[in-house]
């Protein structure tokens, strides 16, 4: 049985706001992404499965537990991100730390302490004076400081730099190796790429795709970009029966896709061909989903 | 239902508004008794009634004169009220709504604390602020009362009795239970009268005037009557032979001379009230006529009449304007003069059981209140509309408080507002008040779980 499923969730704002039927399994120990628009429901679906907004239709568990009905329980073992960063009235970091530690019932502060060193932040700063990417690292901390078995994280990089970024990658792969299972969203497909299992596309209220990005990332059919010495070997080359995506006559250059399969055959054609350069273009998430939307 | 760490968490950022209003309100309250004297207040009083504010301030005006009716128809029933208002709609709204709004509840609420907990400790620190803010209030009034006026945790006395106790060697409490002490010691007399700021005649009538309401009151007590009732009909003391042996003890007489005293009493007070009406012409006759040797205005005379005794001029002019004899004419003016210092007395008096109930009852108001802002503040998660409620129907509430006060043509609109059921004049009356407490506190406790189960059951925008 999955650890998070979210069975025919719908939420309808009026005038086509909300989300429609959204169906999404995640396995345990496993990080989903969730990608898309501003306002195409990221947010509205992760408020369902923290328990904050109540299902107009179908529903969502957690661990096999109601998000709605159980939420206090499921909360035992979630750590949650949220997208806006709105701190309560504390003076520091330290004491919203602290304070929020009561609240879990967190007595050890090794692993916030770690945390806190990992992401190179002075906790001691005055909360309301903290840039966009300090209160976001402040955030993160608290999220991850009880080391729950579940973290659920809306736009999580918002504001850090792409050092940050960085480390807060090392930081999702480190709970990946532990077994955490993750639901994130982001509008970074490279930071998905790097992190997330599958990620799954939502546009307008709706789950466009669903795509593993081990699919896409390690997937047989490959793209290169190929150019010919002279116009006449490109021309002659056109003729050899491969699929082509692009064909630029003026620079000599095409773009073929290749399955694994047919590589040895295409090299054995290309002994007969002068080329200037040749070179992979990389699949990527992002050029993946751009088809879709 | 209780969370001890979202409660200290909220002490902590709440303390310091808290802090600010029940050392405002507490002031105020302080400021309010601490000014207090009964003998300008009683002046002001007779003052205003007649004025053109009279009609403004409305029946309110009767309950003025004592401290207790100072404060019922004017701390509690405005600045001490409001005050706290203001508190209640600016930490109701931070408690819930405001956190909603702002996001910062998502903290919270991400952790394994229901709903229902973090709302019920949020409620409790309303009330609780409520409550000892009231407290603190009660403690600073009645410590207050207390320097400045005596008779709160020690029995008041008044200044005449405070002087004469040492130079006659008796307890003041001894000698104000028996004060036909003093009329035994012409030296007493004189002492009391320069102590009450009267002349002797005016104090000797005065002390038997308060005599005679002391045993009353004795007789009463033992009668289990109330004080006005005995007053009417003296006989009802001479039927039951305990109260005339108390009223007698008062008065410094045995039981036989007590009894004559008061039947000569009642003889004499069913004459006078045969010629009341008749003698009353002839003194206003009489008041005018002085007034006039005096140049005054007739209207002020009251404010006159020791002036008046003293003026040979103005007794002869009246004594001949009523064709009462200059004699008559003095002890009536006595008499006056003697019942506006028993009035300064009953000022003076201090009623803890009344100052009790009205702190009760605003607590309660405010409680009623504070549950009105607070299911607002569950009910909504933007602040704007919070607030548009929680602080719009309390302050509408005390709008239409003072416009039903302030004349007979509003006065409807007490229909119309919460504050009514806390009836400050009911309490000064000795009337029950314990229907109304009653509705105020179901009022709030209902409107508190309307805002619990609401929140629960609402989708939140975190």
């Amino acid at each position: 049985m999955p650890l998070i499923e979210i069975d025919q969730l719908t939420k309808d704002y009026g005038s086509g706001r909300g989300i429609f039927d959204i169906n999404l399994n995640v396995e345990q120990g496993e990080v989903f992404g969730f990608t898309g628009t501003n306002g195409a429901g990221k947010t509205t679906t992760i408020r369902h499965l923290m328990g904050f907004l109540r299902p107009q239709q179908g529903h969502t568990t957690i661990g096999g537990l109601d998000c709605w009905l159980d939420s206090a329980k499921i909360k035992q073992q979630v750590g949650y991100c949220p997208g806006e960063i709105a701190f309560p009235d504390e003076p520091t970091g330290t004491s919203f730390l602290k304070h929020q530690a009561e609240l879990l019932g967190l007595h050890d502060m090794r692993f916030a302490n770690d945390l806190i060193a990992h992401l190179q932040l002075d906790p001691t700063a005055n909360l309301k004076r903290m840039s966009k990417g300090m209160k976001q690292k402040t955030a993160l901390v608290a999220t991850f400081m009880a080391d729950p078995q579940i973290l659920i994280l809306d736009e999580p990089t918002t504001g850090l730099d792409p050092l940050m970024r960085a480390a807060f990658i090392e930081i999702i792969l480190a709970e990946k190796k532990k077994g955490k299972t993750i639901f994130m969203s982001s509008h970074m497909m490279d930071e998905l790429e790097e992190t997330c299992d599958r990620v799954a596309l939502i546009e307008a209220g709706k789950i466009q795709k669903v795509t593993s990005v081990d699919a896409i990332k390690h997937s047989p059919n490959k793209t290169f970009k190929l150019e010919f010495a002279d116009h006449d070997q490109y021309a002659r080359f056109l003729d050899q029966g491969f699929t082509l995506q692009a064909k630029r006559p003026h620079q000599n250059q095409v773009i073929v896709r290749l399955n694994d399969a047919d590589l040895n055959h295409f090299v054995q054609v290309m002994t007969h061909y002068q080329l200037n350069f040749i070179s992979e273009i990389k699949h990527t998430l992002e050029d993946y989903f751009k088809g879709t939307i | 239902m209780f969370s001890k760490t979202i409660f200290k968490q909220t002490l902590k950022s709440n303390y310091g508004l808290w802090l600010i209003f029940t050392a405002l309100v507490s002031a105020m309250s302080a400021i309010f008794i601490a000014i207090y004297d009964p003998k300008t207040m009683g002046t002001m009083v007779s003052t205003i009634k007649d004025s053109a504010l009279g009609s403004l301030v409305g029946d309110r005006i009767d309950g003025m004169s004592t401290l207790n009716g100072l404060l019922a128809n004017n701390f509690y029933s405005m600045v001490g009220i409001i005050l706290p208002v203001v508190y209640i709609i600016i930490t109701a709204n931070s408690l819930v709504a405001s956190q909603v709004d702002r996001g910062s509840m998502a903290y919270t609420l991400s952790t394994p604390i229901r709903r229902t907990k973090v709302i019920a400790t949020q409620a409790l620190y309303m009330i609780g602020a409520i409550a000892t803010m009231f407290l603190v209030v009660t403690g600073v009034g009645m410590t207050t009362t207390q320097i400045a006026h005596g008779g709160v945790f020690t029995t008041a006395y008044t200044k005449d009795v405070q002087q004469i106790s040492p130079t006659l060697g008796v307890s003041k409490d001894d000698l104000a239970n028996d004060l036909s002490q003093i009329l035994d010691h012409p030296k007493a007399v004189r002492k009391g009268a320069k102590a009450r700021d009267v002349d002797q005649d005016v104090y000797t009538t005065y002390l038997q005037l308060k005599m005679t309401d002391n045993a009353n009151k004795a007789a009463a007590d033992v009668l289990a009557k109330k004080v006005a009732k005995v007053e009417a009909t003296p006989q009802l003391i001479l039927d039951s032979k305990k109260a005339t042996k108390a009223a007698a003890k008062v008065m410094g007489l045995s039981s036989a001379e007590y009894r004559v005293a008061v039947q000569q009493q009642m003889v004499q007070a069913k004459a006078a009230k045969a010629q009341a009406s008749v003698l009353q012409d002839k003194m206003i006759k009489g008041m005018a006529a002085a007034a006039k040797s005096m140049g005054k205005k007739t209207a002020d005379m009251s404010d006159h009449l020791a002036e008046m005794k003293d003026d040979k001029n103005a007794m002869a002019a009246a004594s001949q304007a009523s064709g009462l004899p200059v004699p008559l004419l003095t002890q009536a003016l006595d008499k006056q003069l003697a019942t506006k210092l028993i009035s300064e007395d009953k000022g003076g008096e201090f009623d803890l059981g009344k100052y009790l109930t009205l702190n009760l009852g605003a607590f309660l108001l405010l409680f009623a209140m504070s549950a009105i802002s607070f299911a607002s503040s569950c009910i909504f998660n933007l602040t704007k509309y919070s607030l548009s409620f929680g602080a719009g129907l309390p302050l509408a509430f005390m709008i239409f408080h003072i416009m039903a006060q302030t004349g007979d043509d509003l006065e409807n609109f007490k229909y119309l507002s919460l504050n009514t059921l806390f009836d400050t004049q009911a309490i000064i009356n000795n009337d029950s008040v314990v229907l109304n407490f009653i509705v105020l506190g179901v009022i709030g406790v209902c409107l508190y779980v309307v805002g619990l189960e609401w929140f629960k059951r609402k989708d939140l925008p975190l």
